[in-house]
């Protein structure tokens, strides 16, 4: 795996854990909302 | 030109070959270097597991006969509420990040976090929510006191030390998933060519698996407190059942978080202990695969238990029978777990340095922490048992005698290669034993208490329990003042520890070992092995 390969991978893995954790924070608030 | 260029090039590129750590604090501010990093972290928690352990002994020196001697009843409860969000949020998780950050990058042939700057910040941001816990003691009302659980309504009800608290927990959890983030990333993305995920070190398993939960479970705490926050100030009623919100829902938001969070304690744990026993049996882990299944099993089931921790709100009883056979259910990978790590040991040509006695002892007293878990799983017998003692003593056996005697094992057993210098063995095996004498004194004990009736969180007791008060104490102190010949060891051992050898412990076999002088370099794997 190239140096490159391997930045942009952890990159789109980091990000989709971030995007996670956002979205679960934000759903859970959003769905008690009534 | 050509020359100053040359000179330049060779400058630079032997100061990269031994380019060692910046001198003074902006070393420490500005580091991205994960060995920096994880050290900063084992301190922190250090220092916050002191200061909590401060806070419980003035607890216990209030419970040391009936009456109330010391402390004002409100000042109790805040006691009570920060040493456990404290220990739990300060001491324990920051002191498993440290190991995290430590080990992982060297057990995965990685030359350091995949996102090295985020590392920083992540621990950085300890610091200013360590502040908002302690110093909301000083504000008018004093400390949050509704048990670290902030169940409302009375956390609606008290001041500003809550909205403190609040937002101590918003930033703590931003650091908890930063570091997550970046330890799954370094994990899935950086491994050395040749180590796939089942040749990985238990250590590492374990803290996947835990990052992954606590990348599930932190946002539901912080959308808890976060609707507290909106409870309080905004108008809004989500807990609040005067404006039609249920406080029953806070509790299964935060127990959802809860129950995750106690194996986000104890998982990096059991992988700490599977990186030791080993070590000092001289035999090869038993039952590797088993172990990585387990652990993702007891993840897994951690998510469908969370109601056992309110038997007594009023679910129906489906609900309490479901939660409790869930509950019993993880007994399975956690006795496969117990049953390796006896078999491992079993017939190995065993030594008891002091990393291997906190193992043993981990297992022994996590394994009455486990079962005095599976006697309060039973809803009937937890309906008498919810909010005594009982309670208290069975996850100070899983917290202090699991995730800490781990965290303490484990610390011995790294420091070698961390510092280049070895600890003093007595004085290891005395803080053991001390440490061992001192918790079981002061918490079974509580056992009885807890079966008699008495309740936690209360300053002051019937005139019937106080002998085992009285003895609980004692053993507080004991444990709490032993915890100074560890940090007395530490320090000796950092300024003045014989050098250790090349491999002290000559059956380790994580590429920290096996690949890395000691103490390990400022920078290592910056040419990645290869794995067979």
């Amino acid at each position: 795996m190239t140096l490159d390969k391997q930045r942009k991978g952890a990159l789109v893995t980091g990000l989709v854990l971030a995007a996670t954790a956002l979205a679960i924070y934000l759903v859970l608030i959003l769905q008690f909302m009534r | 030109m050509s020359h100053a260029t040359t000179a330049h090039d060779h400058g630079h590129g032997e100061a990269h070959d031994h380019h060692g750590p910046p001198a003074g604090f902006t070393r420490w501010m500005y580091t991205t270097n994960h060995k920096d990093i994880g050290t900063m972290y084992l301190w922190f928690s250090f220092t916050m597991f002191l200061m909590g352990g401060t806070m419980a002994l003035l607890i216990r020196a209030e419970l040391f006969k009936p009456g109330l001697q010391l402390l004002d009843p409100q000042f109790f409860n805040s006691l009570t509420t920060i040493h456990g969000l404290v220990m739990v949020f300060g001491a324990i998780m920051p002191a498993f990040v440290g190991f995290a950050n430590w080990l992982i990058p060297m057990q995965v042939g990685a030359a350091d976090m995949a996102f090295p700057r985020m590392n920083n910040w992540s621990f950085w941001l300890l610091i200013p929510a360590a502040l908002l816990l302690i110093s909301s003691f000083f504000v008018p009302g004093g400390a949050a006191a509704s048990g670290w659980t902030l169940y409302p309504p009375l956390v609606i009800q008290q001041g500003m030390a809550v909205d403190m608290t609040i937002l101590a927990i918003h930033i703590l959890g931003a650091s908890s998933i930063m570091g997550s983030i970046n330890i799954v990333t370094t994990i899935l993305n950086m491994r050395a060519p040749g180590m796939t995920l089942m040749k990985m070190p238990l250590f590492v398993w374990t803290w996947l698996i835990t990052a992954y939960l606590l990348i599930a479970v932190m946002p539901v705490l912080a959308g808890a407190v976060t609707m507290l926050l909106t409870d309080r100030h905004f108008g809004t009623s989500f807990f609040n059942a005067a404006g039609g919100g249920d406080p029953t829902m806070f509790l299964h938001i935060f127990w959802f978080f809860g129950h995750p969070e106690v194996y986000i304690m104890i998982l990096p744990a059991f992988g700490i202990v599977s990186q030791i026993i080993p070590a000092f049996a001289r035999k090869p882990l038993f039952g590797y695969a088993s172990m990585v299944y387990a652990t993702a099993s007891i993840a897994i089931l951690s998510f469908v238990v969370w109601g056992h921790h309110m038997f007594t709100v009023g679910m129906p009883a489906a609900g309490n029978l479901f939660f409790m056979y869930a509950t019993i259910l993880i007994a399975v990978p956690t006795g496969v777990k117990i049953f390796n790590w006896i078999s491992t040991m079993w017939r190995g040509s065993m030594t008891f340095e002091t990393p291997m006695l906190f193992s043993i002892g981990f297992i022994f007293l996590f394994t009455i922490g486990g079962f005095s878990g599976l006697v309060l799983a039973l809803a009937p017998v937890d309906i008498t048992l919810h909010n005594t003692y009982y309670v208290v003593a069975h996850f100070h056996y899983v917290l202090v005698s699991g995730a800490l005697f781990a965290i303490f094992g484990g610390i011995y057993f790294w420091l070698p290669k961390w510092t280049g210098h070895m600890y003093n063995e007595g004085m290891g095996k005395l803080h053991f034993w001390m440490s061992m004498i001192g918790f079981n004194v002061a918490f079974f004990p509580q056992h009885f208490l807890g079966l008699a009736g008495m309740p936690r969180r209360i300053p002051d007791y019937a005139l019937q329990f106080t002998e085992w008060n009285a003895i609980s104490t004692v053993g507080a102190f004991i444990f709490g003042f032993s915890q100074l010949i560890f940090l007395f060891n530490v320090v000796s051992c950092i300024r003045s520890g014989k050098a250790a050898e090349q491999k002290p412990w000559e059956a380790a076999d994580s590429l920290e070992w096996t690949h890395l002088p000691t103490p390990a370099p400022y920078h290592t794997f910056e040419t990645a092995p290869v794995i067979k």
